[in-house]
Formats: structure tokens, sequence, C-alpha cells
């Protein structure tokens, strides 16, 4: 079979049936970019919250006003702790340039003026990674004079991700409706060609000509569309990402450790996703256009 | 060339079409299939290029059994046997080369052999100077000569024709009539169903006469009666 046969074919049912062509390439791209933006939030998600989760399990805030004695028995008591792994303590300064930055132009940021007045911390990482067992940890700081509360993130923590899963739960629902609908449609475009050629393909059968002949330029139709459509979606997909990097990082400093900067998917990852993408949206044209080819060309 | 035996076709849930039919054709015979309409002499073309396959019996095309082909072998079988429709089934959106090249473009010949075919097809059945013309800026008469040009373009052994001069006027029969007998002539069998009595009585060919599926007369150098 010839390439330029097959092309100059497969071109003209794409042009022929343009309304029903770009419905297709459109419903696999608006599919496909759901698919990959909800991919690239849930690994974004994954990658914050694993590194809150393997980072500080705990943070034991100091009274603002406490003396430098009791920081520094606090100090004491979670170095001697076996089952603590680390404890970072985060001064005034630290600790005032987090507060303006997470909660910039909130009024929590109005309450603090001067960095003496924002509480002192360790981010603790204790051995365990067991919840309980932290919680039972963080209990022996909590009585502790100079201390102002102990914070176990691991409930808050475990409601985020519930929060985030349930939410990529949904995003995966519609992407799979609206990719079964893009199949569909698909489906039904390739039938039209072949009823708009029925009888070219008479006379091609008439003369001999093999069923791979006949079936190929409509199969190659419903594979363009998908790989179209993919396409599409990987450039939206990239576009989602790019806004998100705009306005929740904006300025962010790139090589920050934030949790936020852990939200957001790297370009690398981008086109990991991007090429899912395509793979994904030329496997659903293939098979919904060897499907049409199998039910309505009789051949 | 064709065989068949003891052929019956029964349409699903109807009447036979073809009862119990047998027939031997020649290389390079001339055969009329004759008989009013329903007659089965259209079913009887259908299985000969498997266009349909028989009930109970056996259909030989060149020493093959033809219902005995896998599916991928039928279009081989095609390439072999031409056709020829009443309709012409002339692609309207192509010119009358492109049709006859059609035919060969779609089996994968080069096109240095469609370059050397084509005109020389378009010669034999006169058209040559309509070569860029559209099937409806032709006559009837024309337009089946772009038809037989396409169908015999790849030398088949065998070419089937169905009524095809039943849209066409006495004289215009007549001249798809001496194509279709100089084609005979190149050694091509030619098995044709018609209902046009003068053709048949002027050309003192084999006759096969179908009556509601049966063969009630198969002879040389028959009329139609």
């Amino acid at each position: 079979m010839k390439a330029s046969y097959v092309v100059r074919e497969t071109g003209a049912n794409l042009r022929r049936n343009i309304t029903l062509t770009v419905a297709s390439i459109l419903t696999v791209a608006v599919s496909l970019t759901l698919a990959g933006v909800g991919w690239n939030l849930y690994r974004g998600v994954e990658r914050a919250t694993n590194r809150w989760g393997e980072g500080v399990q705990f943070v034991v805030f100091m009274q603002p006003d406490a003396t430098p004695d009791q920081v520094d028995s606090v100090k004491k008591a979670l170095e001697s702790n076996p089952e603590v792994r680390s404890a970072r303590y985060v001064d005034h300064n630290e600790a005032f340039v987090e507060v303006k930055r997470i909660f910039k132009n909130g009024s929590v940021a109005e309450v603090f003026k001067t960095p003496e007045e924002v509480p002192t911390s360790f981010r603790v990482v204790p051995l365990t990674k067991d919840a309980d067992q932290v919680e039972n940890l963080a209990d022996l700081y909590r009585p502790r004079a100079g201390v102002h509360s102990v914070t176990v993130p691991g409930d808050a923590l475990r409601r985020f991700q519930r929060f985030t899963r349930f939410f990529v739960l949904v995003f995966v629902i519609v992407a799979v409706a609206s990719l079964l609908s893009a199949g569909l449609l698909i489906v039904n475009t390739i039938r039209l060609a072949i009823f708009s050629r029925r009888r070219e393909i008479e006379v091609m059968k008439l003369v001999g000509a093999t069923n791979w002949f006949i079936r190929i330029p409509f199969m190659l139709e419903g594979l363009v569309q998908g790989l179209v459509g993919a396409l599409i979606a990987w450039g939206g997909s990239w576009a989602v990402n790019h806004a998100l990097r705009n306005s929740l990082l904006k300025g962010v400093k790139a090589d920050s450790t934030d949790t936020l900067q852990l939200l957001i998917t790297q370009s690398g990852a981008i086109r990991t996703t991007g090429i899912a993408l395509v793979v994904i949206g030329t496997v659903i044209g293939a098979t919904a256009s060897g499907a049409a080819v199998t039910r309505f060309l009789d051949v | 060339m064709i065989r068949l035996e003891n052929v019956t076709k029964i349409y699903k849930g109807e009447v036979p079409a073809l009862r119990n039919a047998s027939a031997d054709i020649a290389k390079g015979e001339f055969v009329f299939l004759v008989g009013a309409s329903g007659s089965g002499k259209s079913t009887m073309l259908r299985l000969m290029n498997r266009a349909e396959q028989p009930s109970e019996g056996i259909v030989w095309v060149a020493g093959k059994d033809i219902n005995e082909l896998p599916p991928w072998r039928v279009p081989y079988l095609r390439r072999d046997i031409g056709s020829v429709f009443q309709d012409f089934k002339l692609l309207p959106n192509k010119t009358v080369v492109e049709n006859v090249a059609f035919a060969l473009e779609v089996i994968g010949k080069p096109s240095h052999v469609i370059r050397n075919q084509v005109p020389a097809m378009l010669e034999l059945v006169g058209l040559s100077r309509k070569h860029t013309s559209f099937p409806h800026e032709l006559s009837g008469g024309e337009q089946q000569r772009v038809a037989i040009a396409r169908a015999f373009v790849n030398r088949p052994l065998i070419l089937l024709a169905d009524e095809p001069t039943g849209n066409l006027d006495p004289e215009t029969s007549e001249g798809i009539m001496r194509l279709l007998d100089r084609i005979n002539r190149t050694g091509t069998t030619v098995v044709m169903a018609t209902h046009d009595r003068t053709i048949v009585n002027s050309m003192r060919r084999r006759v096969i006469n179908l009556d509601r599926g049966v063969i009630v007369r198969d002879q040389a150098r028959g009329v139609y009666e």
C-alpha cells in the first residue's frame, strides 16, 4: 500500500466530515486535559503531603515570651529523646518571615508587628511514622514550661489528603466519562465517513482491494483525531500548570522547599504526563475507529 | 473456467432464488443468462464472484472451490473477475481517467503501470477524447464504456455483466455489445445477464434460461424465446 494513497485518503476523510472531526478532536482534548490536570494535581498533593509527612511530624510552639532557659530546656529534652530523629529551632526572625509569607495580606499577619511577637517553635521529626505514637510523643512536651502548644499535623494532613483524593476521584470520573463520549463520537464520525464513501467502498471491493487497504484510511482517521486531541490536551494541561505556578508561586524563590512549590508539577513530569496523554488519546482513537470499521464496514 | 454444481441459494426466510443449478462455462465462452425479473440471474452472477455464498452446492472458478477461500483471499479472486452493472457504479467525483485508474490504484499497481494501461483501455472503449470528463457529463452509453474499461483494465479472466444495457437505447446497446464481444475475443470469459431479446437473438451465443431459480434451458448458439 502506498503511503501517498493512505495520507491522501485519510486527509480527504478528515476534511469531508470537518464539523464532526473538530467535535471529536475537541472532546478528546477536553477530556484528556481534565485527566492531565487531575493527574498533575494528584501527584503534586502526594508530593507535598509526603514531604510534610516525612519531614516535620509535629511542631512545638513556644510562648512568645518564653525565656531562653525554657527554650533551652525544651531543646535539650527533644535532643535527648531517643524517639526524636531531629529537632530544628525556628527563631523569631525566621518565624516572622514565614508568617508574613503564608498569611500575606491576611489579618493574622497584621497581628504580628515585630518578629518578637511571633512564637518560636521546634520542628520535630520523630523516628516513628505511626500517627498514635507521634501523638504520644507530642504529649510529652505539652506540659513543659514555656510551651504554648504542640501541633500534630497528622489529622489535618489526613483530612487534606482525603479532600484532595475526593477531588481527584471526581476528576477521574469526569475524565473517564468524557473520554468514553469522545470514543463514541469517533465511532460515529467514522461511521459517517464510511457511509459517505459507501459507493467507493463498494467499487473497491468489486475490483479486489484488500480488506486492510479499505480499512486503514478509516482507522487512521480515528487515530489522527485521538492524537491531535491528545496533543491539544498536552498543551492544555501545561497551560493550567503554568497558570497555577504563576498565581501560587508569585514571589516564592524557585529553590524554595516550600510546600506550595511541591504542588506544582515540574516541566519534566509535565512531559511524562503529556506523553501518557498522547498514548491514551491514540489508543482511544484507534480503538474507536477499529470498532467502527469492524461494526460498519462490511469487509 | 466456471462450474456450478447443484447450487441452491436461499435468502433468509424466502423462497429459493436458485434451485439445484448446475452449469459448466468454458474459458473464452460468451454466455447469456436470460429469464424474467427474479428468476435468479443476478444471484447466479453474485455467486460467481462470491458476493454471495450458496446455501448448498459448490461454485468452482478457475479450478478453485471459491466458498472454501478464506475471507482474505476473496479480494484476490475478484482481481480475476471484472464486474459491470446496469447502474454503472461510477464514482461521480472522479473523472473518466480517475475512475479507471482507481481500479488499479486500489489493488496497489505501480503508477507507471497505471499510466500505461489506463489510456490503452480508454482507447479500446473509444473514450480517449473524454478522459477528463466527469460521469455526469457523459451519456449513458459512454458511462457504461467507462465502467467496462474499469472492469477490464486489470485484464481479468472473467467478465460478469448484470444487465449492462438495461438503461440504454437499442443503438447504444449494440455498441456496448460490440465492445463486450471484442473483449470476449481476447479470450476473456463473458457471462451476461439480460432481458434484451434483440441482443440475444442477434448474437447467437450460448443461452442459459432461468425460471424461478431453475435452469430450464441451456442451449449453444441459442435465442431468447
